[in-house]
């Protein structure tokens, strides 16, 4: 990027109210009118701010990103004239374009708003002080009365909502187990995946069962496993595959 | 003394909004009459320090009953009235402000989920900010009683300086034109749209 494009960056990245008036901003700069070829051209600058935003604001990006998603689709039907899209598709292009053209309108007008406010103002007439104060006590109010104004008043502020507190119990790693299970398999050829799971009685040996059949499904996947079974609801034999004889670290993730 | 007359001394005594139903009712003259009453008294203002100012009740209302109706200052003599206020006029409105109320304004009454629709963002915050300085006011749908449409007051006209939301630049344009009938669509979308998602 040479210095005259990080300028014309510098100003961009003022902070935008939301995708429209980014994308609006984007397309009145290149003095386009709004329809699909000028959606296309400015979807690039679009989507670099988009990332740019996203380490700053990840909560606001949504709506960003719902916009972002329609803009590449334009952008992939002009440069693949032949792609067919949905009618779903096309509504939602059509929709965006219709949707900016509605946000560009009542951006002229504010416009106007911005021009008249509190230029010439009507002003209400000042409330009229009393000339003296006079007490005058209702007949309802008697000593015995107040004190049950005062309850009423006091049973109707809201208590405050003690939410019931758990701890998290800790979690078993799946790395650990995907450690023991690579551990096991070096030393003996193969073993049955009962024996090394357990029987998964109780809730706590069912969760055991789980992230062993998981940790076994990685060690297949990174191919230094063979599981096999033999028919349904059989037993898995797990056999080390001997060709491939490296042990990679587990990649992290908790269960 | 004439019927307008009796208007006039009425809002000047009552120095706050009245209703030309109410009018109606305590004068216990007929509806159209007043109506015409209210008419010639806003034509008779023409070249004094006070106006009259309307706020309908719902977004397309002429002259219903349920409008309310105030005097206020010239806006020609802003200036000089300003000068007897004691507190300060906050007169700034940040761009998401902007937006959002003239969408309220040029549609004189709407709900939430059109301003998100029109601007693609959540405007909650800005509604409180603008509800909390008195620029707006929420009250029940009548259509949908589950919903809340946003209001422009007397104070945020009285801010533009306009009577009414007619005075607007440009609102009879928006309202009576093509414009106003790619905004139904967009309503019609939109409202598929939601419909589709309750589903």
């Amino acid at each position: 990027m040479n210095s005259e494009e990080t300028e014309i960056y510098k100003v961009k990245t003022g902070t935008f109210e939301g995708p429209f008036h980014l994308l609006l901003s984007l397309i009145e700069e290149r003095k386009f009118f709004i329809n699909d070829l000028s959606l296309a051209q400015v979807t690039e600058d679009y989507l670099n701010y988009v990332s740019k935003i996203e380490k700053q604001n990840p909560s606001e990006i949504s709506s960003f990103i719902v916009v972002a998603a329609t803009l590449i689709l334009i952008k992939s039907k002009s440069l693949l004239p032949n792609l067919n899209l949905s009618s779903e598709e096309e509504s939602d292009i059509h929709n965006l374009e219709d949707r900016l053209k509605l946000y560009e309108l009542y951006t002229r007008l504010a416009g106007k708003i911005k021009n008249i406010f509190g230029k010439k103002i009507i002003f209400a007439p000042l409330e009229r002080k009393n000339e003296f104060l006079v007490f005058l006590p209702d007949e309802q109010i008697t000593k015995e009365s107040m004190m049950t104004f005062a309850h009423n008043a006091i049973d109707k502020i809201p208590k405050k909502e003690f939410l019931p507190k758990v701890e998290v119990k800790k979690v078993i790693s799946i790395e650990e187990i995907i450690s023991k299970l690579t551990e096991r398999i070096e030393n003996t050829l193969q073993m049955n995946f009962k024996d090394f799971a357990g029987a998964g009685k109780t809730k706590e040996e069912k969760v055991v069962v789980i992230i062993s059949f998981l940790a076994m499904l990685e060690l297949v996947r990174q191919g230094l496993l063979h599981a096999i079974q033999e028919s349904n609801f059989e037993d898995i034999i797990i056999k080390k595959n001997s060709e491939n004889s490296k042990i990679s670290e587990p990649s992290p993730s908790e269960s | 003394m004439n019927l307008e007359q009796k208007i006039e001394a009425i809002l000047f005594f009552k120095g706050e909004p009245i209703t030309r139903k109410k009018l109606s009712e305590f004068l216990e003259i007929g509806q159209v009459e007043i109506n015409e009453s209210i008419e010639k008294l806003k034509e008779s203002l023409k070249n004094r320090g006070i106006v009259l100012q309307e706020k309908s009740a719902r977004p397309d209302s002429h002259s219903d009953g349920e409008n309310e109706i105030t005097l206020g200052t010239s806006p020609e003599l802003s200036d000089l009235i300003e000068k007897l206020q004691k507190e300060e006029l906050d007169k700034e409105l940040s761009k998401a402000s902007l937006e959002t109320l003239s969408i309220i304004l040029y549609k004189n009454g709407v709900g939430r989920s059109l301003i998100d629709y029109i601007r693609g963002v959540n405007s909650s915050f800005t509604l409180r900010m603008l509800s909390v300085r008195g620029l707006i006011e929420k009250s029940i749908d009548l259509t949908d009683s589950r919903r809340y449409i946003y209001k422009p007051t007397f104070q945020l006209l009285s801010f533009l300086g306009v009577k009414s939301v007619e005075e607007l630049p440009d609102y009879a344009l928006i309202n009576g034109s093509i414009e106003s009938a790619s905004q139904n669509l967009a309503e019609e979308l939109k409202n598929e749209k939601e419909n589709e998602t309750s589903i």
